[in-house]
């Protein structure tokens, strides 16, 4: 579950996305509004369990055709950042509530959401094999 | 946000969350499957309550300095 929100904070991060709160809802109100997504949006369709989820979202962040280029998303997603956007992507590992304006000048939308979805992915999951092993699963 | 071609449903009448249009946008990048994940993870058979869950994600998101 942590992994889940590893990623998807980053994502909401590099995207400037807006809180609930500064949207004016209460905290009340936030949870409500994501509580009928939950309900509504996918209920009772758990899928096909965690690990074949987790293969799912790496499979559309790492295979979708898009702006960069598939192996260059892999590469990201092991560590390997191509220069223009590493400065970028060592935020959105280490602290991507830093990110501001600047960072994403001159970058499209499609090549900052790839980029950092695959980064987020990485240490995300890298994280989660870490603790799965600690706890011997 | 940043871009606003991502503000997918910016026209709605009903309040829509910039993270719920972002999961919206080219969905089988990420929102569709991440979506999939989420509703198995929160809501889905479990050892731990629905009340639990959402405790962990907000506590998860706080590392992070994330205030959704």
């Amino acid at each position: 579950m942590k992994a889940c929100f590893d990623v998807i904070t980053r994502f909401a991060d590099a995207l400037g996305a807006t809180p609930h709160s500064e949207a004016g809802l209460s905290r009340e109100r936030a949870i409500a509004h994501e509580g009928r997504f939950y309900e509504e949006g996918y209920a009772e369709d758990y899928g096909a369990g965690v690990e074949e989820g987790w293969q799912r979202v790496a499979a559309g962040i790492l295979e979708t055709p898009g702006a960069l280029d598939v192996s260059v998303r892999k590469a990201i997603y092991a560590g390997d950042d191509p220069p223009e956007l590493a400065p970028l992507l060592e935020k959105v590992r280490k602290h991507a509530y830093k990110i501001v304006d600047r960072d994403v000048e001159g970058l499209s939308a499609d090549v900052v959401i790839e980029a950092t979805l695959a980064a987020a992915l990485g240490e995300a999951l890298t994280e989660r094999s870490r603790a799965l092993e600690a706890l011997g699963e | 946000m940043r871009f606003r071609e991502v503000e997918t449903m910016r026209d709605a009448e009903l309040y829509v969350s910039d993270i719920g249009q972002a999961l919206q946008y080219r969905p089988e990048l990420f929102g569709a499957p991440f979506s999939k994940l989420l509703q198995t993870m929160m809501r889905g058979p479990s050892e731990w309550t629905v009340g639990e869950r959402e405790l962990f994600a907000a506590f998860s998101s706080s590392l992070r300095q994330c205030p959704f």
